[in-house]
């Protein structure tokens, strides 16, 4: 197996160790059932998420987080503001499916559980590759994938670490991705950490 | 402790400190007010005594991760309900959003920062039960507004069959008279009753009241007026312009063309001949209505104006109502060309729809205009 193939797998077993532990989490907290999936992980350049990220005008919704240490960078969960929607409405119950955009109380539950998902990735992965990083607190954005990207002044990310995460609860079946935003200094000790965690 | 109490104290959010087995160590000012229960009292002893809800397996993994992956947490109202209840249960019931980080000092401690977010929580509690209500009202406009284009349809349907009752009976009393010029007035009333027939027939068609496409209108009391009159030999050549008209304009023009139409196949040997009808738009807020025959033409020193021919002084009252102008002259290469220039009330206010904006022309005997 080359060196690319043996970091990625390493990189999924991370994550599939931080999606099962948000999934707990969530499971302990709420009222409904939630099932957690990351069926696709990949890593892209800044520019080529701009693309994967564009929805053609629709809005979207991002719980966002800063970290620093040994790697610096952003965490994001993002989703479309309809789909955060109804994920948010489900989850607690209530019915405002008609509205467009998030208000106060519903943005601040989505970023409730976006920081649940953000800090069980990002826990599984400082805590397993030995990592000691700081980090902001949680705050919710909405916009265009280009006002989202220029918030966070995400162009000074060289790599993203792309997970697409699957929210089922009750009928519903919410998609979203994960992006962890890594300068090219970070993208380089990430990877050295992930050899050294292939390795044992 | 570093962190200066009196910094903490003075901050407006209620903040606390607590450590891995979440006894609390500080807590400001602002959080005895919001909860009631002075410093003194709970520093140095466990939250979950105070707060029960503390005791969740959920929510203390959440606080583990605080200590063991120095992440921080946020708990919103909307998942926990109010996790910080003031212990006076008179004193109105916050919604906080609480955000907890990592803070070493030097021993490991969690800082909990309570936002009061009571007063957006109710505005936005506010604009929903507002939006709710407007939603409520729109569907009941709604169904209202179904209801009464039902109702107009409904209304014009039925004015339009009783018309044309009204006309059978009087072709059936024509039936029975056998002097021409009686029968002649008989068919002529049968034709300007059709004539509001055929717009009522429209309307309801369209189901739109308030205005008429008058090309649609004036096709409906050709047909009508060609088949009342019998007229199966008469070729007529329609070209009719798209136009909208207010309601009671289209029916002023539809009785003036049911006189003209009549008078051409009176005088204008139109019978066995040929009838061109056109309908054009001249310039914005401007049309015309003109109608040909391949007849005679008209008779030496003809004045309209002094026509005692009941349909002829009635197209003179529409042209009026239209405020336009009714001439007549002779049509190449033979026959009469009648002309009405009208106004299309496009300027002005619309008239309301109304089942009663079809009300029959002024008296003929009454003075023009």
């Amino acid at each position: 197996m080359n060196p690319r193939d043996r970091r990625m797998d390493a990189l999924v077993e991370l994550v599939t160790l931080g999606i099962g532990q948000a999934a707990e989490v969530l499971n302990l907290m709420l009222d409904s059932h939630i099932d957690l999936a990351a069926p696709e992980i990949r890593i892209l350049s800044a520019e080529a998420l701009r693309d994967t990220l564009d929805t053609g005008g629709d809005r979207l919704s991002a719980v966002t987080m800063r970290y620093r240490g040994e790697i610096e960078g952003v965490s994001e969960l993002v989703f479309r503001s309809a789909e955060a929607g109804r994920l948010v409405d489900c989850i607690t119950g209530e019915e405002h499916c008609r509205e467009e955009g998030l208000d106060a109380l519903r943005a601040g539950t989505l970023c409730e559980v976006g920081n649940i998902v953000i800090n069980a990735i990002m826990g599984a992965v400082s805590n397993e590759l030995h990592f000691h990083l700081t980090y902001s607190v949680p705050s919710y954005l909405e916009g265009e994938a280009g006002v989202l990207m220029a918030e966070t002044r995400l162009e000074e990310a060289q790599a993203v670490l792309l997970v697409k995460t699957i929210f089922r609860v009750q009928t519903l079946r919410i998609e979203g991705e994960i992006a962890v935003f890594l300068s090219m200094d970070s993208l380089q000790r990430l990877q050295a950490a992930l050899d050294g965690y292939g390795s044992v | 402790m570093n962190l200066s109490p009196t910094v903490l104290d003075r901050i407006p959010a209620g903040i606390f400190l607590a450590d891995g087995g979440l006894v609390v160590r500080y807590w400001n000012p602002c959080m005895e007010d919001w909860t009631g229960i002075p410093a003194p009292e709970i520093r140095g002893r466990p939250l979950d005594s105070f707060f029960p809800a503390f005791r969740d397996p959920g929510l203390r993994i959440r606080i583990r991760q605080v200590f063991e992956q120095q992440t921080p947490v946020v708990l919103t109202y909307r998942l926990h309900g109010n996790l910080f209840p003031n212990r006076d249960p008179t004193r109105l019931e916050r919604v906080f959003h609480t955000t907890i980080a990592y803070l070493e000092d030097p021993d490991p401690l969690a800082i909990f920062n309570l936002e009061d977010r009571t007063e957006v929580s109710t505005r936005i509690r506010e604009a929903r039960e507002e939006l709710d209500r407007r939603r409520e009202a729109e569907t009941r406009l709604r169904a209202a507004l179904q209801d009464k284009e039902l109702l107009f349809q409904e209304i014009h349907h039925r004015v339009k069959n009783n018309l044309n009752t009204v006309a059978s009976l009087i072709r059936l009393q024509m039936d029975t008279v056998r002097d021409e010029e009686a029968r002649s007035q008989f068919q002529d009333l049968e034709s300007r009753i059709e004539s509001f027939s055929a717009l009522h027939e429209t309307l309801y068609r369209s189901q739109v009241y308030d205005r008429v496409d008058a090309a649609e209108y004036l096709s409906t009391v050709t047909a009508q007026l060609r088949s009342s009159l019998g007229l199966r030999e008469t070729h007529v050549a329609l070209t009719l312009d798209s136009l909208e008209l207010p309601t009671k304009r289209a029916l002023h023009l539809g009785l003036a063309l049911a006189e003209l139409f009549t008078n051409a196949v009176k005088y204008g040997d139109a019978r066995e001949g040929t009838l061109s009808i056109a309908l054009e738009r001249i310039s914005p807020g401007r049309a015309r209505l003109s109608l040909e025959d391949r007849g005679p033409g008209l008779p030496e020193n003809f004045d309209a104006a002094r026509s005692e021919s009941l349909g002829l002084r009635l197209a003179g009252i529409m042209a009026d109502q239209l405020e336009g102008t009714l001439s007549f002259r002779a049509a190449v290469p033979r026959g009469t060309r009648a002309e009405l220039e009208f106004d299309t009330g496009e300027s002005k206010p619309s008239i309301p729809a109304s089942p009663g904006n079809s009300s029959p022309p002024e008296d003929p005997r009454s003075p023009r205009g």
